[in-house]
């Protein structure tokens, strides 16, 4: 894309000025690679494809219309959302947790706040095989150790309504690495005077986690809310490696039905498959809206 | 924005507004601690709890990835010191190609770190110091792109990066994440921190605009940039949905292409697919163990203070 | 400014939208097969590629099977084979393939892919190489069921690679519990639910059970001696418009097997099978339908006597029986002719008597050249294995009908899924077996409309 220089002089220093071009290969690619992709995903959504996903001819609204009257298209934005906010809810609740329990020295206090951040070394797609080996039918080594305990384990992956549990349990564990880092930063930051203020008042354990730490790491906590939530929204290796969409279509989250549609089904889809782009877009917009909201403006000050 | 592994910082706000010097919490003089006792035990107990859970996948993998299928069902949690082996490890490499995908992963995150490194200062640089008309509409177009899921402009740049011959080539993994939004907002937000008069310095000593940023702002805002670096090699190595759509073959399948490819291919043997786990994450393991600290002062807060 | 900036990004996008579309490939559809003079005249080792998807034992086996092939061709042909994930996966790497002209010489596809493979016409016709090349594979040794399969408008498509069959898993111990002796018969439907009612009544255990999957749907369809798509399934020069699981014999079958969940007679499978088959091994059920592929995880501890016994029929044996499963050889259309005269070779070479043997030895598939049964050591193999005796016999039984070439239609994945979820609803007694089956007709009849409509584009 073209930046215009600026016609005035650069207000300091000599030379011609070559600097605002310096601009131009970030985001001449960043318009490459993000914002036409942004229009021609609208494009896409109101055309027909044939077999290999070539647009054919435009169709209006059709693409939307079919996607949005489908029985199943609801199942899909609800279980999305379900997988985001378990995901987010366990994983920042544990993390939380154990940021809080570690503030104070305690036996080992070292070793556990290794423990706690090694699930950020995973990716998604290791995190997903790890919990591939985990979950496996009867070979599947969870279900030994319930065993050991007694316990019959379920059919981790088999049965829809644990499918969903299984989906989010893998979210959860691959996000608790990244929250735990930050609120670890968060509760370090939490000034000792006040700390030491409110315990000459007579609070201790979980009353001063709740009345004072809690409410002064909000910004880091909200932040993980949002962000973790957003991360849920985009999961996919998790249901590629562990479920592929199943069983019977109940982990068929918004992102891997777009998959399906646009490349897992021989027949390539590509009309139905950017209408759920634009529905991921506007969901994922909102929420990053409500965060600005949340945080103020600061972020672009 | 590729795989989010790693986000956006948290804006800091309320009562961490400037920035603090470390508080080594453990070395403070400790007020009235009587109640210890009980209260460290019961402390104790829980994180222990909380740990055995988070461990669990980490223990588990590893263990099994040493010793042969089925393992833990016959010898417990505890497995038999004499059944260690390394017959996972072979079997995960010979069923996916493995070793060639590390290597295309080393090489994936090479260029996409300098790639976005690069592309990031340069655009960072020219976003804070030269002023000109669209600045701020060109910040703006940068902020944009962090609210947009990657995952929904894979179909386009599929369709382009194929029509241009690049489907299945390294180059064709790499090139629609050359730049990216985060690394510039990073660096832009650290170069904005840095006093311009120590520019105006170097432009009146002559120095141009490419020497003044790599001799003068890059060397100024080291800790920064070396969160940048992080966050896009973590970013690359954790790739996942674009290079599993535009490869075909080991040629240029990445690593994480292949764990997941392995989990579906020996989906009866979770030793060999741990095994793979294990491979994977030799190299954000280690970042972890030894850069754990780091991790916490820099990568998740910091760079925004 | 900003108008400035928008406007210039949306021309770069229109300009590169362009250019996406005009890179549309267009097919070289009437592609003549070429004959073994095209490999003669070729200069070097020519090159070529298979792209399959099958992991763990069964890859390893189809490895060495390319690697005989390329020791035995030195020098003349090269064959690189790539796993290319799950068959969804592979299939979603070959329309990839097919945008950019990069589509290996020869795919290895499920059976679920035909129709796909046949409407996107990019193959040459097994039928077509065959007679261009009288010298390689003989179109005749080939299994009739498999023929049956893979053969589209008259014409043979693609040359069958490995069979599975489907069949009734037996655990005599809880049948004899039950007062049901070995020499009963258990092949029809109604012996077959009659057995599962008896287990249930006298055992205490659970009589009956199967993955809830379509697959089991469309072998009762078939076993009830009806198409499961009108019409002709899809297989006479008119495309499939619909399923007709909701009417007819195939109806009946349905709602015999839906009584057994209703009633507690059976137990749920799960929709990969796996509680199925834990419930089997650990001597739950009495009766379990299911792959032929199950023997080998049944080999290590199944700790009671159980046996494969043919699937039951409920409709007329002349022409009733399972439709196979597995997965068939394409060879490209738009690959140079020597690569696809190699590449015959290659499916000849994979579809031969002592390939097929091998093949099958090691991965429990039954083998798709019928010439392979003539081999000394594959009748000591069968006479060691009667299971595998008796895969061999149901496929090779099979009357060869339209009901038992099952249903081709590029819409069958988006089928099998819709239907699944009302057979879930039916077993479970959340709706009417009646009421799930017309659903599940209306959802397919709207899957096939819209893959036609992309057909015709």
């Amino acid at each position: 894309m073209r930046t215009t220089a600026s016609s005035r002089p650069v207000v300091t220093g000599r030379g011609t000025g070559v600097g605002p071009w310096l601009a131009v290969p970030g985001l001449a690619l960043l318009v490459v690679f993000v914002f036409r992709p942004l229009v021609r995903t609208l494009q896409l959504s109101t055309y027909a494809s044939d077999l290999i996903g070539n647009p054919t001819r435009f169709v209006g609204l059709d693409n939307y219309v079919s996607l949005l009257t489908d029985s199943d298209f609801l199942h899909t934005v609800t279980i999305s959302i379900v997988i985001a906010l378990l995901g987010m809810v366990l994983a920042t609740v544990g993390a939380l947790c154990a940021a809080l329990l570690l503030r104070r020295r305690l036996l080992g206090g070292g070793i556990f706040n290794l423990i706690f951040s090694l699930p950020f070394a995973y990716s998604a797609a290791s995190a997903s095989a790890v919990f591939a080996g985990l979950f496996a039918p009867s070979v599947g080594v969870l279900n030994i150790i319930l065993g050991e305990f007694g316990v019959g384990g379920p059919h981790w992956l088999a049965d829809p309504v644990t499918a969903v549990w299984s989906i989010a349990i893998a979210t959860a564990w691959y996000e608790f690495g990244f929250a735990f880092l930050v609120l670890t930063a968060a509760v370090r930051d939490v000034p000792p005077e006040v700390v030491e203020a409110a315990q000459m008042d007579g609070a201790g354990g979980f009353r001063l986690a709740a009345r004072i730490l809690v409410p002064i790491m909000r910004p880091s906590i909200l932040f993980l809310v949002v962000t973790q939530t957003i991360t849920g929204l985009q999961s996919f290796a998790q249901i590629q490696v562990l479920t592929r969409g199943g069983p019977a279509g109940a982990t068929t989250t918004l992102v891997y039905r777009l998959y399906q549609l646009a490349f897992g089904n021989g027949t390539p889809d590509f009309g139905r498959a950017s209408v759920i782009a634009i529905i991921l877009i506007l969901i994922v917009t909102a929420i990053t809206a409500l965060q600005f909201r949340l945080f103020g403006r600061e972020k672009t000050a | 924005m590729i795989s989010m592994d790693i986000k956006p910082t948290p804006t800091p706000a309320g009562a961490d507004k400037q920035r603090r010097p470390r508080h080594d919490l453990r070395s403070r003089p400790r007020g009235a601690l009587r109640i210890t006792g009980i209260g460290t035990i019961v402390r104790f107990l829980v994180v222990l709890f909380l740990a055995a859970i988070v461990f669990l996948p980490v223990y588990v993998s590893y263990v099994s990835a040493f010793t042969p299928n089925g393992e833990m069902a016959r010898s417990g949690i505890v497995p038999n010191p004499a059944h260690v082996t390394l017959a996972n490890f072979r079997a995960a490499a010979t069923a996916v190609p493995l070793l060639r995908e590390y290597v295309v992963s080393i090489g994936v995150v090479t260029l996409q770190t300098v790639g976005q490194l690069l592309t990031g200062a340069l655009a960072a640089y020219a976003l804070v110091f030269p002023r000109w008309r669209g600045r701020r509409i060109a910040f703006g177009l940068v902020l944009v792109t962090l609210a947009i899921p990657g995952e929904t402009i894979v179909i386009p740049n599929y369709e382009l990066v194929g029509s241009i011959g690049l489907r299945n080539t390294i180059l064709g993994v790499v090139i629609p994440y050359l730049a990216a939004g985060y690394p510039i907002f990073l660096l832009r937000q650290a170069f904005a921190a840095v006093p311009v008069e120590i520019w105006e310095a170097a432009r009146l000593d002559g120095a141009g605009d490419i020497r003044a940023l790599f001799t003068i702002i890059i060397p100024t805002c080291r800790p920064q940039v070396t969160n940048a670096v992080i966050w896009s090699a973590l970013a690359a190595w954790n790739g996942f949905f674009w290079p599993l759509l535009i490869t075909d073959t080991a040629a240029a399948r990445t690593i994480q292409v292949g764990i997941s490819q392995l989990a579906a291919s020996e989906a009866g043997s979770p030793s060999v697919i741990f095994a793979g786990a294990v491979l994977v994450v030799v190299p954000t393991m280690l970042l972890v163990i030894f850069a754990q600290r780091f991790l916490i002062n820099g990568l998740t807060r910091g760079v925004l203070r | 400014m900003k108008n400035r900036v928008l406007t210039t990004a949306i021309v770069v996008a229109v300009l590169a939208g362009a250019a996406a579309c005009s890179s549309t490939t267009s097919g070289s559809t009437g592609a003549s097969a070429p004959d073994p003079s095209a490999l003669k005249n070729a200069k070097g080792v020519t090159q070529i590629t298979i792209w399959h998807g099958l992991g763990a034992a069964n890859g390893v086996a189809f490895g060495k099977l390319i690697d005989e092939f390329n020791a035995a061709n030195k020098g003349k042909i090269h064959v690189r084979a790539t796993y290319q994930g799950a068959y969804p996966d592979l299939l979603a790497k070959y329309t990839a393939g097919l945008r950019s002209n990069s589509t290996p010489t020869v795919l290895l596809a499920g059976d679920i892919a035909t129709g796909f493979m046949t409407d996107v016409k990019k193959s040459i016709p097994a039928q077509d190489m065959a007679k261009a090349n009288p010298g390689d594979l003989k179109l005749s040794e080939l299994s009739p069921a498999g023929r049956n399969y893979y053969t589209v408008d008259g014409r043979l498509q693609a040359v069958p690679m490995n069979m599975s069959t489907p069949v009734l898993w037996v655990n005599w111990d809880l049948l004899k519990k039950a007062g049901i002796s070995e020499d009963t018969d258990l092949s029809t439907l109604d012996s077959v639910v009659a057995a599962a009612k008896a287990v249930a009544e006298k055992t205490g255990q659970k009589g009956f059970t199967m993955p809830d999957d379509d697959w089991y749907v469309e072998q009762l369809t078939s076993t009830a001696g009806q198409d499961f798509c009108t019409p002709d399934n899809g297989r006479k020069g008119t495309a499939a418009t619909g399923i007709t699981i909701n009417s007819g014999a195939a109806k009946s079958a349905i709602t015999k097997v839906a009584d057994l969940y209703r009633t507690g007679v059976a137990v749920d499978g799960a929709p990969d099978g796996s509680a199925s088959i834990s419930a089997f091994q650990a001597g739950k059920v009495g009766l379990l339908l299911q792959s032929s592929g199950l023997l080998g995880a049944l080999k290590t501890g199944t700790p009671f006597s159980y046996q494969a016994l043919p699937f039951p029929i409920s409709g007329p044996r002349s022409r009733s029986g399972g439709i196979i499963g597995g997965s068939a050889l394409w060879l490209s259309s738009t690959a140079k002719q020597a690569q696809q005269v190699a590449g015959w070779k290659l499916e000849t070479f994979l579809a031969s008597p002592a390939a097929q043997e091998e093949f099958s030895h090691a991965t429990g598939y039954v083998p798709i050249n019928t010439e392979t049964d003539s081999s000394a050591t594959q009748q000591a193999y069968l006479k060691a294995n009667p299971n595998l005796r008796t895969f061999a016999r149901q496929v090779k039984n099979t009357p060869t009908v339209s009901a038992t070439a099952g249903c081709v239609t590029g819409a069958m994945t988006a089928i099998r899924t819709s239907n699944i979820n009302q057979l879930q609803a039916a077993f479970s007694g959340s709706k009417s077996v009646g009421a799930a089956l017309d659903q599940a007709a209306a959802d397919a009849k709207s899957a096939i409309k819209t893959y036609q409509e992309q057909v015709g584009q």
